[in-house]
This record gives structure tokens, C-alpha cells and sequence, in this order.
């Protein structure tokens, strides 16, 4: 439970919950929005705004199934299902399923999947949903920095596993995100330094990724600002 | 008219500079406060359109930051945010004392209503 | 060669000066207010990023200038209390406080004002510290350091106060005078207290029940403002 210095007392599923409908107002609104300005519209540019409208409405119901999926898992509704994952798999699927959302907002996804390692034991669809989520939220953010740099999913070998997520240009600090984790559902912007609005997607890739005992952290490569999860190769599959 | 219009969202700033344009408009687009007060030096806006949740500096700030120039004192602000105004305490300051003229809940407006709204908000007071 | 002086120092404004010049007005602890010129400092560079923000604390260094204004030479960033603008009533609440704080010292402001605007940004920066607590706390501030600390120990007539009766403030005596069924009783009265000791907000907001005792102290803290504002 959170208690912030306005008198608000709401759990952590809620403060999510509030973050996720916030986040939501957007596509919604998006959407009607493309319908507005779709009626008045030769059938050219509707059938491209119904595009457009198609790539947000997935976009946000795949952020919705992500949060229902951490809702199931924390609360043992869904049981886990582990399996040998390849990271460099996951991060392929990731990119392949943010590339109409990305396309909208004329962001460029580039992928580096790292070396050949040993895979980690896994839920695989609650990774990839949080990869997922995460990568809507930087694909806005890249979009609103207004510069060219791609958004790059990544992994690398870390200190202490593999280290896997998503990177762009952004000025995100640990305090930043300590801070956010503190702030979300409550502030407006927890992460302002890195996107505006709600960032939903950020805090429900680290709500599933706490069911896997991992948590996002920020991290550095190759230039680049990002937030990842250090996943743990499996040391079963190392004996193979 | 000129209108300024400062949208973080790619795709929200197409759909209202489209909205605009057909109203008859000319648009240019910001994506932050810095990015505002580089357009609104290039041309002078008569118009701003504002979301006040924005990348490292909000909307607040933006407004604090542009009436500091003498010549852009008066150019009237319309408020066009996902920020409910029933959140927004100091609502009044924002009226008095930065030149918001109105106030639109972004959920709740529809491309016509701000139209119509920048339309009102540039029209010159009748004497 | 005219000297360099280094100090820290808050920005208060900001304002235009010609094509490209900026005038600040800064509250430091140790030269009271000053004004100083930034020179072909070109708008579309300079706003909203670097040594001169608002919510900042900032080195500059500076030359004097002849008449009121002198010229800055260079800022360098100490502290950007950059939480502040995460919330947008934040935001408000810290331009308002500048303002008053600007207002309030027309004259040369000494040290304890710059420390006071400081801690205003640590406190607005704490998302677990609410903005009424701040805000009522600065006004304490302002009154306090203006040397209109309220009557917070006897009642009117004075005798001490009691812990067990309830009083309500009468500007005509100054003073508490008790009353049955008035607002201000032991808990609320020794909050005041508190608060304009000096305490800072993150001691005033682990005071057990803060949020009621702001609720029902901070219109009479705003009316004493009111008062001494002439």
C-alpha cells in the first residue's frame, strides 16, 4: 500500500489500474479523433487513418491483456508456465509486434539480440508481454523527442545474467525511475525526464516482470539510455 | 490565423493540425516547451494551443516562460489537455495571470469544439 | 579589470530585454536581489535548460554593474529540484511562492529568505509532503521572518493558554481568546506553534493528523498574511 502526502491510500494493483485508464484515454481518443476527421475524408487518406486507428486499437488492447495477464499471475489466478526462452527469439517477436505501432508514429525499431547464450527458464508470454508494453512506451517517447535515433531492443551479457530491453536517447537516471515507481497512478507524469503521460507500459512490464523475480532497472549500452531486466540463464540447461 | 500548437503526441498532433488546417488555419507543431518558444520566435503565433503535460518541462512552465517576452503578452492560450480541469487547483492563476482563455478536457472535446474554440479565442473583442 | 564575484543564488524572473538580452533577478544569500544581465543570450537556445532555471539553485558569477544591473558572466548548476514540475499544481504552487516571496521583499532581503525559498523547493520536491502544508508553511515563514510571528503562548488579557479550553483568534486583541465550541484547540494550537518556530515541512508532516490540522489552521494563518500585507 502507498500513502502519498495528499491522503491518498491505494494498493498497488490500483495505483496500476489507475495509470493503465489514464494511459488508455489516449488511443481512445486517438481513435475518435481518426473517425472525426475520417468522415470528411477522400478513401485514400480514410483507408489510412483506418490504419492508423487499427495500429492504436491493438497497441492498447495489447497493453490491457498485459495488465490483465500481471493481474492473473500476482494473484494466482494463472499459474506461471516456465519453459527454456531464447532471449533473441523474444526480442524478434517483440519487434515484429510493435512494427505497426512503431510505423505509426514513424519510429524506427532496431534490433541487436546479442550473443548466443544459454536460454533463461521463463514465462514467455508474460517477457513478452512486458517487453512489449515497455517498447509502446519508447516508441512515444523517441516520437516526442523529436530526433531520428531509432528505438534498439537489446541484449547483452550483464554481471549477473542476461541483460535484456530497450534503449533510445533519453536523459533517465535510477532516481528517476525510484522515484516514478514511487509516483505512478498518483503523478500525472512519473517519467517525465523520459516520455509524457501516464507511462503505463512501464510500470506493468515491471509488474510482470516481478512475478518472474526480476525488476526493471535503467540501464546503459552503447551510448544509448534504456530500462531492462537482468534474466538469469538457466543453470539446468548449462549442464546440457 | 497562425495557430501554435504544442503536442507531444505524434499522432494527436496530426489529427488536430489536420482539424485545424481544414478550418483554415496555418499550424506549426511543437512537441515540448523548448520546441514551443523556438516556433512561436520563427512566427508569431495568434493563437496557442497547449497540452500542459509535456517531456521535461510541462505546460506551466511553457506558459511562466512565454509571457516573460513582452510581445507575447498577449497572445491568447487555450488549454487542450488530458489534465481534468477540476485537478488544475490554481485554475484561476492560470486565467489571471497567464492568459489561458479556456480551458478543454481532451477526452471529453470533440476537433470541432476546438476549432471552435481557437476560432472564439482569437476573435477580437468587441468594443 | 572590473571583479568577478561568485555567489549562489535562486532565480526569481526572467525577463526580455531587446533582441537578445535576458535580465534575472536572483535572491542570493549573500547580495540580497540582484539583477543581472544576460547578454546575447538568443531565445532559442537559452530557455528552458541550463544554470538558469527556475527551481534551481545556481553558482553564477558575475560582474557589478554600474547602476543596478550587472552582467553575468556564467552559471554553473548546483541543485534542480526537477520533482517539482512532475506534478502541474506543483508547478503553480512553486511560481506562486516565488512571486510572493519576490513581493515580500522589496527591499533588501537578508539570507533567511533565500534559505526559506530553498527549503520551499526541497519541500514542493517531496511528493509526500502536500502542497497545503507547503503553502500555508511558507506564508508562516514570510510572517515570521517579517517579524509578525502571531501570539501563540497567552490568551488575551495574558494568561497562558490552556491545553484543555478552545479558543478562536481575535486580530482586534492580537491574541486567543477562549470560547466554547471554537476551533482551535490544544492539538491545533501547538502546530502553529511548530510551524512558525521555523520547523521545516518534513518535520511538520510526520505530526500525527497534519492534514486536518492544515485544513483548520490555514485560513487563519492566510488572514493573518492578509493582514500585514498592507
Amino acid at each position: 500500500m502507498q500513502q502519498n502526502g495528499d491522503g491518498a491510500q491505494l494498493s498497488d494493483q490500483e495505483r496500476l489500474f489507475l495509470g493503465l485508464a489514464e494511459q488508455l484515454s489516449r488511443p481512445l481518443l486517438q481513435i475518435a479523433q481518426l473517425a472525426e476527421l475520417a468522415a470528411h475524408d477522400e478513401l485514400a487518406a480514410a483507408h489510412e487513418r483506418w490504419q492508423t486507428a487499427a495500429a492504436v486499437s491493438h497497441a492498447s488492447l495489447q497493453l490491457v491483456e498485459s495488465y490483465a495477464l500481471s493481474l492473473r499471475v500476482h494473484g494466482k489466478v494463472t499459474p506461471l508456465h516456465l519453459e527454456p526462452v531464447t532471449v533473441s527469439s523474444l526480442l524478434y517477436d517483440t519487434a515484429h509486434h510493435l512494427q505497426p505501432f512503431a510505423k505509426q508514429y514513424d519510429v524506427e525499431l532496431q534490433l541487436e539480440p546479442g550473443p548466443r547464450v544459454q536460454p533463461i527458464i521463463a514465462d514467455r508470454a508474460v517477457l513478452q508481454s512486458a517487453l512489449t508494453s515497455l517498447g509502446q512506451v519508447f516508441v512515444v517517447a523517441q516520437a516526442e523527442a523529436d530526433e531520428r535515433t531509432p528505438v534498439r531492443l537489446s541484449a547483452h551479457r550483464g554481471r549477473h545474467g542476461m541483460v535484456a530491453g530497450l534503449y533510445g536517447k533519453s536523459t533517465l537516471g535510477a532516481e528517476s525511475l525510484r522515484r516514478a515507481q514511487t509516483l505512478y497512478g498518483q503523478a500525472r507524469q512519473p517519467l517525465e525526464h523520459l516520455v509524457s503521460g501516464p507511462a503505463a507500459g512501464v510500470f506493468v512490464a515491471d509488474s510482470l516482470l516481478r512475478t518472474l523475480a526480476a525488476r526493471l532497472h535503467v540501464a546503459r549500452y552503447r551510448g544509448l539510455t534504456g530500462l531492462a531486466a537482468t534474466l538469469q540463464p538457466s543453470q539446468q540447461l548449462q549442464l546440457v | 490565423m497562425h495557430v501554435l500548437l504544442i503536442e507531444p503526441d505524434r499522432l494527436q498532433a496530426t489529427a488536430l493540425t489536420q482539424a485545424l488546417t481544414q478550418a483554415g488555419h496555418s499550424v506549426a507543431q511543437a512537441v515540448s516547451a523548448q520546441a514551443a518558444v523556438a516556433r512561436a520566435d520563427e512566427r508569431q503565433p495568434d493563437v496557442v494551443v497547449l497540452e500542459l503535460q509535456l517531456p521535461h518541462h510541462n505546460g506551466v512552465e511553457f506558459l511562466y516562460e512565454f509571457r516573460s517576452y513582452f510581445e507575447w503578452l498577449r497572445i491568447p492560450v487555450v488549454v487542450h489537455s488530458f489534465v481534468p480541469p477540476r485537478e488544475l487547483k490554481h485554475a484561476v492563476t492560470l486565467a489571471r495571470e497567464l492568459g489561458v482563455v479556456q480551458t478543454l478536457y481532451k477526452p471529453q472535446t470533440t476537433l470541432q469544439q476546438l476549432c471552435a474554440a481557437v476560432a472564439h479565442a482569437a476573435a477580437p473583442v468587441a468594443s | 579589470m572590473s571583479q568577478q564575484l561568485v555567489t549562489t543564488g535562486i532565480v526569481l524572473r526572467r525577463v526580455d530585454y531587446g533582441e537578445a538580452d535576458r535580465i534575472l533577478t536572483l535572491l542570493t544569500p549573500n547580495y540580497g536581489k540582484l539583477q543581472l544581465m544576460a547578454k546575447g543570450v538568443r531565445r532559442i537556445k537559452s530557455k528552458l535548460a541550463g544554470g538558469i532555471e527556475l527551481f534551481s539553485v545556481t553558482n553564477v558569477t558575475f560582474i557589478r554593474g554600474r547602476g543596478d544591473i550587472g552582467r553575468l558572466v556564467s552559471t554553473r548548476l548546483v541543485t534542480h529540484y526537477g520533482g517539482i514540475v512532475q506534478d502541474l499544481n506543483r508547478t503553480m504552487l512553486g511560481y506562486e511562492l516565488i512571486s510572493q516571496l519576490n513581493k515580500a521583499t522589496e527591499d533588501e532581503p537578508e539570507t533567511d529568505y533565500f534559505h526559506l525559498l530553498e527549503a520551499a523547493f526541497a519541500a514542493l520536491n517531496d511528493p509526500d509532503i502536500p502542497c497545503e502544508l507547503i503553502q500555508e508553511w511558507f506564508t508562516a515563514q514570510l510572517l515570521r521572518l517579517s517579524g509578525h510571528t502571531p501570539n501563540l503562548q497567552t490568551a488575551a488579557g495574558g494568561a497562558r493558554l490552556r491545553a484543555d479550553l478552545a479558543y478562536e483568534y481575535s486580530f482586534d486583541d492580537a491574541a486567543f481568546v477562549a470560547r466554547d465550541g471554537a476551533p482551535y484547540g490544544a492539538d491545533a494550537i501547538k502546530f502553529l506553534r511548530l510551524m512558525f518556530s521555523g520547523h521545516s515541512p518534513s518535520v511538520l508532516v510526520k505530526v500525527a493528523g497534519a492534514e486536518q490540522l492544515v485544513a483548520g489552521t490555514k485560513q487563519l494563518v492566510s488572514l493573518l498574511a492578509q493582514q500585514y500585507s498592507h
